[in-house]
């Protein structure tokens, strides 16, 4: 039996209900949005983006766009918005889906790029963000929770600073949405680009863009939408703008079943379960002395990611006795991210990326800590 | 009261999309249909109500801030914007 710990690549097991809606939505006549005599999938969208309006409290749900994954919303919000230029403030812990549309738009618009540097743990300072964005700056984009140390910026301590300084506040939620409550009002956020199979707990191919008042980003792609039909140019109609040609409606499905599972549990619950999670795990890894931890060590601004290596070691050892004698799915390498292992100080060689999802038992938990080490004193 | 045929357009699918959901909620009785012809040439919806239920639609608009492209009454199958829309 395998025991699945990469829920920061995408979720699983996902919530009740999903596996039923995906099912429903290719046995069931569904249609397509905006395009058919029936519209069963224009409410599967619509219900989806209301209840992530609601989550991020979002007063307009038409502001609430779908596509693929965060990293496409990400190129959205960025190279939709972003002009010839442009000074942008971002930060060292960045993914490559903000760090290659952010070198890609050095290169072709010449923008000038701020990268300013966060602590190992992944922290950024309120202080050196408030230093980088006083030049006249456009946007400042920052990864939320990392997905290489599991560390939460304070949103509602950064969004305040990049907002008085009259620049456009965009956050990457891929690893936070779900997991950790976003307002963004409060937070001032004008662009937030999240997955919808990560901590929303919903099918791959599923993420979102949000984006304020303050700013419409350029889209990506242009075509069909159901609406204007007889017009040459893209419509302005939200969400139409950003929604051409037809949407991962099986996807979107599920996501709305695991929106509603969310609601139904409540962001309380889940976050119990993950500071119950965090807890077992650190204290469980503080007990193996020859494994080093990546990130915070405590409950608080932290995600379930949790990377370990042991120092002058070759970690694929490690991850390979884990899956192959114990059937333990964890993550190797540099996860995407090798800016944030540069701060981290894990730069080339990664970790191995532990991420429980919250709907994992106790005794899986357990059985992993057990068996961590067990395998890290077989390696010596 | 008459019982003309009477469609509302919203703005936006998008629009309608919230409308449908919130005139399900306050329970008033309403039918998605196809967009006629003569009124837009997107694969659009519109909503068929009843005329007494007119006054409550545009309340629900005004009260969710939706936009009401127009309503519509058909005579000798032309449709017609409703003068009266203020009513």
């Amino acid at each position: 039996m395998n025991l699945y710990f990469d829920n920061a690549a995408t979720s699983w097991p996902k919530a009740p209900g999903v596996a039923e809606a995906v099912e429903g939505s290719i046995r069931e006549c569904f249609g397509s949005p905006g395009r058919s005599n029936i519209h069963r999938s224009d409410r599967i969208l619509f219900s989806a983006r209301e209840l992530i309006a609601g989550m991020i409290h979002a007063t307009d749900s038409s502001h609430v766009v779908f596509g693929l994954n965060a990293t496409q919303m990400i190129n959205t919000g960025l190279l939709g918005t972003i002009k010839r230029g442009d000074r942008v403030v971002t930060t060292s812990m960045e993914h490559n889906a903000v760090s290659r549309p952010l070198r890609y738009l050095q290169k072709v618009l010449e923008i000038e790029l701020d990268i300013v540097p966060c602590s190992p743990e992944g922290f950024l300072d309120p202080c050196d963000l408030k230093e980088a964005v006083s030049r006249s700056t456009r946007l400042a984009v920052i990864n939320h929770a990392s997905n290489v140390t599991g560390a939460v910026n304070d949103l509602r301590v950064l969004g305040p600073i990049v907002r008085d300084a009259g620049a456009l506040f965009m956050v990457d939620c891929a690893q936070s949405i779900g997991t950790i409550p976003i307002d963004v009002n409060v937070d001032c956020i004008d662009l937030l680009a999240g997955s919808g199979h990560k901590g929303l707990l919903g099918p791959s191919g599923t993420g979102f863009l949000y984006f304020s008042d303050r700013v419409q980003p350029d889209p990506l792609i242009l075509g069909g939408t159901g609406s204007h039909s007889e017009q040459d140019i893209q419509p302005l109609d939200l969400p139409d703008r950003y929604e051409s040609g037809t949407p991962n409606i099986t996807g979107l499905a599920g996501l709305q079943a695991s929106l509603g599972y969310i609601q139904a549990v409540g962001f309380d619950y889940l976050t119990e379960r993950k500071n119950q999670i965090c807890t077992r795990m650190i204290s469980g890894i503080s007990t193996i002395p020859a494994l080093k931890l990546s990130g915070p060590l405590s409950l608080e601004n932290r995600t379930l990611v949790f990377g370990i290596h042991i120092p002058g070691k070759d970690i694929a050892d490690l991850a390979n006795r884990l899956l192959w004698d114990h059937g333990i799915i964890t993550r190797t390498g540099l996860h995407c991210a090798p800016w944030a292992h540069r701060t981290a100080g894990t730069y080339p060689n990664g970790t191995i990326r532990i991420s429980p999802g919250p709907l994992q038992e106790d005794s899986d938990i357990d059985y992993l800590l057990e068996v961590l080490d067990r395998a890290v004193r077989d390696g010596r | 009261m008459s019982s003309r045929e009477i469609i509302v357009l919203m703005s936006t699918v998008h629009q309608h999309m919230v409308m449908e959901d919130r005139l399900e909620k306050s329970g008033i009785g309403f039918k998605t249909v196809v967009k006629p012809r003569q009124l837009g040439s997107d694969c659009g919806m519109a909503l068929d109500v009843k005329e007494e239920n007119v006054a409550d639609v545009r309340a629900v608009a005004m009260k969710e801030h939706l936009g009401i492209f127009g309503i519509f009454f058909r005579e000798n199958d032309v449709w017609i914007r409703w003068q009266n829309e203020e009513a």
